[in-house]
């Protein structure tokens, strides 16, 4: 799978599954994914997800561009592209057809609903099962886009698996700014917020919630409210 | 005084296949390192004032410090500005990968920094027809020069376009598996007009097959660059570094990947074993002590990995950790990768399609794909698959490489009713 093979391993990617088909002028070959866990299948769709794209409802969810369409359901990933004239509609035919033999759960992670809806830029949901933030003491993590009058920002939540790991999360990035930049105490974002900064990532803010960590990247002046209610959300 | 990790995507999680290419480290010798009784070659030391070592890239005029960067993902741009900021000056990215979203990251944060005059920036295109899995020979499409040219154009400006850039330093003919890939008439009809319109400074090829790719390039004489597999456990085939070193000597410009044995998937994952932190700049260090090696594109996902790897780039010494490492007594005699060179097929008396068994055994094994294990079974000539191998009391074929061939047939026909053809 050459060098794009390395974010399929890091949503543990089980088996891939590789047929070519000739369907008239049309052929096309379907890769199917078998990513283990419908995070994980989320989570490398969502990885190549452009909110750009024209989308469909296949699946949980699936896109469509020239020649190509991939969807996600279950813990499957599933890729097909075609090439000759009217590809596109074979595809889509194809794509159906294996949505309703793969049956399971049409749904997307449960987690994401715990995301704060308003501001919330559609499709811009991810889950990042390795190293989120370039971190790894900060996985597995859910993150979405938001916008602001002020500006756009990045909510992330850091899934620990209890609140003292949750803390230890928070620790880690405290010690990873003083080393390479600045932390601070951040109250008027709750109690327990802190910013950290430094010239390669920006600022931030976070906080121990329960056993996530909250974290809003450069976070807009008026986000204070915002990021209390996302941190709340989790309790 | 940095913790022990446990690396993710670079976690040697098998007992590694350890040995040394002694006669290029230790001025001809060819015992194990720890055993070596000549003096060890000076290592390159960065210049004074604490620059990183330089090399230049073949005939491209190009120089680059000698470790760069593979960008792995397009969620972390904090990578590439921190790779920036110590001195990293060369970006690898690919067309394909995250379906483009990794080029839209490069391509904003080079920008975000002002810093495109500054930097060396390379992407690849694919052929059409290039699949994930293995295409059969009769399903293969056969495309003609003109449809690879204009795939290529096309994918090649949605790069351009994404990269919010008007040309690339290095543009590759991706994931080139065969001579024919390389010497495309489509693609380097696409590649030689693009460089000569000024998009693309300098074409090369990427492939996992390095041997092949090097030779290829040598005799077709109008790639730039060859960007491929080349790590430590290689160390001790010979033809293969001799290639590397001819084809240096042209002029063409040499860029390491999977430099961290990262390149083929790590063998069970049963055996897990995570190999100390110093296993991951001794195996970079081995690959840029070879001096026609102009840069490493190890890739980062996490910072620790730059912090730790990018120091590579001014003092190639190993340090005792390092040397303790790479003369590892525990080689193990089932090494793990099998590079398909095809030397042991004229041990065989009964002619069996060794590499193909190999490279079922790594689907099924590694991969735990056992579709494409049986695929790859059924895809072998008649009369010389599995089942012509009968037991021969010892197997009597010998890997080069050291991979232990018997054992690996011996499972596969243990898994043979997993994977029936």
């Amino acid at each position: 799978m050459d060098g794009a093979a390395d974010i399929f391993q890091a949503y543990d990617l089980q088996a891939l599954f590789h047929r070519d088909f000739k369907a008239g002028p049309v052929e096309f070959t379907v890769d199917i994914f078998d990513m283990g866990t419908l995070e994980n299948a989320f989570g490398m769709y969502a990885a190549e997800r452009s909110p750009k794209y024209d989308f469909v409802t296949i699946g949980a969810e699936g896109y469509h561009d020239e020649g190509i369409l991939n969807f996600y359901q279950d813990r499957y990933y599933v890729k097909l592209a075609g090439f000759g004239p009217g590809a596109d509609p074979v595809l889509r035919q194809f794509a159906v057809a294996i949505s309703e033999r793969i049956g399971g759960d049409r749904g997307f992670p449960a987690f994401l609903s715990k995301l704060p809806e308003a501001r919330r830029k559609p499709r811009t949901e991810k889950y990042l099962a390795k190293d989120p933030l370039g971190h790894p003491f900060l996985s597995p993590a859910y993150q979405a886009e938001y916008e602001f009058d002020s500006g756009e920002s990045t909510l992330m939540i850091s899934v620990g698996a209890s609140a003292e790991d949750a803390a230890s999360r928070m620790r880690s990035l405290e010690d990873h700014f003083r080393h390479t930049g600045q932390w601070n105490p951040a109250p008027e974002f709750g109690r327990g917020a802190a910013r950290g900064s430094n010239s390669f990532e920006g600022s931030l803010v976070a906080t121990a919630s329960g056993h996530y960590v909250v974290i809003l990247l450069n976070p807009p002046g008026n986000s204070t409210t915002f990021f209390q209610d996302a941190a709340a959300r989790l309790q | 005084m940095k913790s022990l990790h446990m690396w993710n995507r670079r976690d040697f999680i098998a007992k590694p296949t350890i040995w040394l290419a002694a006669s290029h480290l230790l001025g001809g010798s060819t015992v194990l390192f720890g055993e070596s009784t000549q003096a060890e070659p000076a290592a390159p030391q960065a210049e004074a004032g604490g620059k990183p070592i330089c090399r230049t890239l073949g005939k491209t005029g190009i120089t680059l410090p000698i470790v760069s960067m593979g960008v792995m993902n397009a969620d972390v741009p904090g990578l590439i500005r921190h790779s920036y900021e110590l001195g990293i000056r060369h970006f690898d990215s690919a067309a394909h990968y995250q379906e483009g979203r990794n080029e839209e990251m490069v391509g904003s944060m080079i920008k975000e920094m002002s810093v495109r005059d500054k930097v060396i920036i390379s992407t690849k295109v694919l052929r059409p027809g290039w699949t994930f899995g293995p295409r059969a020979q009769d399903q293969a499409r056969n495309y003609s020069p003109a449809e690879v040219k204009a795939h290529f154009l096309e994918v090649f400006e949605s790069s351009l376009k994404r990269l919010q850039m008007d040309y690339v330093d290095i543009l590759y003919n991706h994931a080139c598996d065969s001579e024919a890939d390389i010497a495309s008439e489509g693609a380097l009809e696409a590649m030689t007009a693009l460089k000569k319109e000024g998009k693309a400074r300098f074409i090369g090829v990427s492939s996992h097959r390095p041997e092949m790719a090097l030779n290829e390039v040598m005799k077709l004489g109008v790639y730039d660059v060859v960007l491929t597999t080349i790590n430590y456990t290689m160390a001790n085939d010979e033809g293969l570094l001799k290639t590397i070193d001819a084809t240096a000597k042209k002029g063409i410009g040499i860029v390491a990947m999977k430099t961290q044995a990262g390149g083929f998937r790590r063998p069970d994952a049963r055996e897990e074993n995570p190999l100390p932190p110093a296993s991951q700049t001794a195996a970079l260090k081995w690959v840029l002590r070879h001096e026609a090696i102009t840069t490493a594109i190890p890739g980062y996902t996490r910072y620790e990995q730059i912090d730790q790897d990018f120091p590579v780039a001014f003092n190639l010494a190993y340090t005792p950790e390092e040397r303790e490492f790479l003369s590892g007594k525990h080689v193990i005699a089932e090494a793990q990768f099998c590079r398909q060179c095809g030397q042991c097929r004229s041990d065989c008396p009964r002619g069996v399609d060794i590499p193909a068994l190999m490279r079922s055994h790594m689907y099924a094994v590694q991969y735990s794909n056992r579709d494409l294990a049986r695929f790859t079974l059924a895809s072998v000539e008649t009369g010389k698959g599995l089942d012509a191998c009968s037991s021969c009391g010892a197997c009597k074929a010998t890997c080069r490489n050291y991979v232990n061939i018997g054992t690996k047939i011996a499972q596969l026909k243990a898994l043979k009713h997993d994977i029936a053809v």
